[in-house]
């Protein structure tokens, strides 16, 4: 039982992802086939398209992360898989994979939530340890929540209207640049001078925790129409979504008592908010945690290592677990 | 091949599971009308016909499994899971053409039109010639197009055609135009994939047996048809 290991499995939006995790919390192997060719032309994810490529690409890409990490299938103890949010036909293909791997094995199976395994990202280095304030940032999420425990998650605020990621995705493409946006921006806003553009500072809901971007990126988008060079507006615009985050971060920390911050989502791959962020938590003597390199973005360790700690605290999910594609308000 | 063989059906509103003996005998049956639920109920449904049929997991040889046309939602549970129920128990997963295998599950000479709902007026259907010996011969190969343009595509045979399947129910007002149309069953159960795949191996149709998915129409076209 000690040598149990975890087959974490993902296909919640546009990447087809497997891990394998020891249960001493080692990585052996992780996989994630990008789709992201197949959508550059449709300027966004298609739902029929990238279920089709998760079938496609389930089988594959579970035997390259066993390969990778030198195991046998008959290793496998636990399955561990995202059932939500996320598309539904893309979540389907993932669980249903899952859930028969595990019934012809005889295996148990955890089904596990997508936002709250980003967080779970952040313990691949380091033992999960609760309380443990989390903000999820990415395409489709903006979620700032307490881990109480894997299992307990307390939301304290979201985005009202575009995701943080989806922003940075759609000022990128006002500024001719290609998908997804966050690297690019962060790219470009490297020799800008974010002093150059006055961008909108959202203090709609200073009572709350919520977040709103969706004004924030209309207004970058107005610059370009006013002639501003778009590395200045790039900087602008990061600058202001980095303001934002930390306000209700700092909020959020001061309310929980929390000493630490993890931060994770697609867009904590961004060095700038990385930086930025380390850099204001140290001043009040607080510290970040952020997912290793690679796994900001969608991949299965985070499931596996969601789907372990779980299943040592006694969960298990039953054969007739379905898709959730909206889970709200959000449940582990 | 030894062992048992597991069938799976998950592209219409029925869910079916079903399990042969090596020989193609039925042990057990089951269809379930759960619509949208396929991905939640599969699994316990293929439980329960192995406790139905008296077996274990380890005593399935094979797997047949509906490669679609259908619901694109319930091809993908199928196929998802029958591949990793192969993976995981080390043995054979053979995806079957639905519409084949609807006309091979028909022993009276003659004509036969398997058509779904695809929506609208559109149909997923082909025309097979059922004869004494074999499997049924492609008339009209299967595709998506307009049920009137399918069975206007009939008439020259000059002869009776049993439509099975769920359009000609969905579709009565058309289907009572065209005189020559006989009403067939509207739904098959999973143990026709099992006895298809049997004799399609017998007869060396392997490439009939492919795991690809069989959706008939490009993804960037596709309307969702009704999820598993």
């Amino acid at each position: 039982m000690n040598d149990l290991l975890c087959l974490g499995i993902e296909t919640s939006c546009d990447e087809t992802a497997a891990a394998v995790l020891g249960r001493d919390g080692r990585l052996l192997g992780s996989v994630v086939a990008s789709q992201i060719d197949l959508h550059e032309a449709f300027g966004g994810v298609v739902p029929e398209v990238a279920a089709r490529r998760h079938l496609e690409r389930i089988g594959p890409v579970v035997r390259e992360a066993l390969a990778q990490g030198g195991v046998r299938s008959e290793d496998i103890g636990l399955i561990a898989v995202t059932r939500g949010p996320g598309l539904a036909g893309a979540l389907m293909v993932g669980l249903s994979w899952a859930k028969a791997f595990a019934f012809a094995r005889g295996l148990p199976i955890v089904g596990v939530n997508h936002v709250v395994a980003h967080a779970h990202a952040a313990y691949l280095d380091t033992a999960p340890s609760y309380p443990d304030l989390a903000l999820v940032a990415s395409g489709g999420h903006t979620d700032l929540f307490l881990l109480e425990g894997p299992t307990k998650v307390r939301v304290l605020g979201r985005s009202r209207d575009d995701a943080a990621g989806e922003a940075f995705d759609k000022v990128a493409r006002s500024l001719g640049l290609g998908y997804p946006g966050g690297p690019a921006i962060e790219s470009l806003a490297r020799d800008g001078d974010a002093g150059r553009a006055v961008l909108p500072r959202v203090g709609l809901f200073r009572d709350s925790l919520d977040f709103s971007f969706s004004g924030l990126k209309t207004a970058a988008q107005g610059l370009r129409r006013q002639g501003l060079a778009p590395r200045d507006i790039a900087a602008a615009f990061q600058a202001a979504v980095f303001d934002q985050l930390w306000e209700r971060a700092s909020l959020a920390l001061r309310q929980t008592g929390c000493r630490r911050l993890i931060f994770a989502g697609g867009v904590s791959a961004n060095g700038y908010l990385r930086e930025r962020l380390g850099e204001a938590l140290r001043r009040q003597g607080l510290a970040l945690l952020v997912p290793p390199i690679g796994h900001s973005t969608d991949n299965a360790a985070m499931i596996a290592r969601l789907g372990l700690t779980m299943y040592e605290a006694g969960e298990r999910s039953p054969w007739d677990m379905g898709a959730e594609p909206v889970i709200h308000p959000f449940k582990p | 091949m030894s062992g048992g063989w597991l069938c799976i059906e998950t592209t219409g509103d029925v869910l079916g599971v079903a399990i042969l003996a090596a020989d193609g005998g039925l042990l057990a049956e089951i269809g379930q009308q759960a619509p949208r639920l396929h991905s939640a109920l599969l699994v316990p449904a293929i439980a329960e016909a192995l406790r139905l049929a008296g077996l274990s997991q380890a005593s399935i040889g094979q797997i047949a499994v509906n490669r679609g046309p259908g619901s694109y939602t319930g091809i993908r549970i199928g196929l998802a899971a029958a591949e990793a129920m192969g993976e995981a128990l080390g043995i054979p997963v053979y995806g079957v053409p639905g519409l084949w295998a609807s006309a091979a599950s028909r022993s009276l000479e003659g004509l036969y039109a398997p058509a779904l709902d695809a929506r609208r007026e559109d149909a997923f259907c082909a025309l097979y010639e059922v004869r004494r010996d074999g499997l049924p011969a492609e008339r009209i190969g299967p595709g998506m197009r307009p049920l009137r343009e399918f069975l206007e595509a009939c008439r020259p045979f000059g002869r009776p055609v049993e439509v099975m399947g769920d359009a000609a129910g969905r579709h009565g007002e058309i289907v009572r135009g065209y005189p020559f149309v006989r009403i067939g069953p509207s739904q098959m159960g999973a143990a026709r994939l099992g006895l298809f795949a049997i004799r399609a191996r017998e007869e060396a149709l392997d490439d009939a047996l492919s795991t690809a998915a069989l959706y008939l129409r490009p993804p960037a076209a596709a309307t969702r048809r009704a999820d598993g």
